[in-house]
């Protein structure tokens, strides 16, 4: 299940450590039964009843949308004077920990790899991104303004989630390299270009998890936009 | 000597740009020095610089193919 935090469970939340950047795990006694249960808070705003099945609850928040949920969730229905932090080395499920960074983060392990995938046509309106240690990116045609065939991206959404979480793009993106990202190419692609939508999956010691897209063929002329330095504006 | 890498050179760069990447900004491929020697799966970062190995050097001139990994 998925509970609404109160304002007093929240104000209650605030005064208490976070487990990691943007979720707390915690225990709390719950009100009709007195049983104690873990949860897994998200920004003091949501609770994910761990005990439960929290892969399950992942994927409703991630296609319904936080806010959402929100509308629709149940109160949260505990003792706000029972609510303590579970010290992580507490946690009995590991997997927990790594399921809640990766969400607070948000990552996903909903999809396989790009190439996995299905091919679709660009709408000719989303951006992609591609991230380099390099100011001059290879895998960009600069005479005719695109993309060259065989190469990833991660779409400009998730770029600006890796961004505004303060994630790291080596591992998000499950990169070969200790180079720090310093470039940001910008693309748009045509309505005609193909591409494949998938999640990075692990690699090189990375857990992946952003977004990417494989482009078989490249991009159509004039489709590269700017080169921007890496989480600036 | 640590891990490294070396720059290759544009007709090199040129070959690479043209196969595919294996995820954003790497390729991971075989290659043959002249002389027969093989490196197989190797790291290469923007179509452009090949990763060896610690206590490896070569210079590009002595590499006279390079292809997709084949696994």
């Amino acid at each position: 299940m998925i509970y609404e935090v109160s304002e007093k469970q929240s104000s209650k939340l605030l005064r208490l450590p976070e487990t990691g950047m943007g979720f707390q795990v915690v225990e709390a006694e719950e009100l009709a039964s007195d049983r104690i249960s873990t949860f897994l808070v998200l920004n003091s705003q949501l609770a994910i009843d761990v005990d439960r099945d929290l892969r399950q609850n992942k994927r409703l928040i991630a296609e319904n949308g936080f806010k959402t949920l929100l509308r629709r969730s149940d109160v949260w229905d505990v003792k706000t004077s029972s609510i303590r932090v579970v010290p992580e080395q507490a946690i009995r499920e590991p997997q927990v920990i790594a399921e809640a960074k990766s969400f607070a983060l948000r990552r996903s392990k909903v999809d396989g790899g790009a190439t996995e995938n299905e091919l679709e046509h660009a709408d000719g309106d989303e951006k992609f991104v591609r991230l380099s240690a390099y100011k001059d990116d290879k895998r960009i045609d600069f005479e005719n303004d695109c993309l060259l065939p065989g190469s990833y991206c991660t779409s400009e959404r998730d770029y600006l989630d890796c961004v505004n979480t303060h994630d790291d793009p080596l591992d998000r993106y499950a990169l070969p390299t200790d180079e720090e990202i310093e470039w940001a190419f910008f693309i748009q692609p045509n309505d005609s270009d193909t591409f494949r939508r998938g999640i990075v999956q692990p690699a090189f010691g990375h857990q992946g998890g952003g977004e990417e897209a494989y482009f078989e063929n490249g991009t159509s002329d004039d489709t590269y936009l700017y080169r921007r330095a890496y989480g600036s504006a | 000597m640590a891990a490294h890498k070396i720059q290759l050179n544009p007709e090199q760069i040129r070959t690479l740009s043209k196969l595919p990447e294996q995820g954003m900004g790497y390729q991971i491929v075989d290659i043959v020095l002249r002389g027969g020697k093989k490196l197989l799966e190797r790291m290469v970062l923007n179509s452009e610089f090949l990763r060896l190995e610690k206590d490896e050097d070569i210079n590009p001139s002595e590499i006279i193919s390079i292809l997709p990994h084949q696994r």
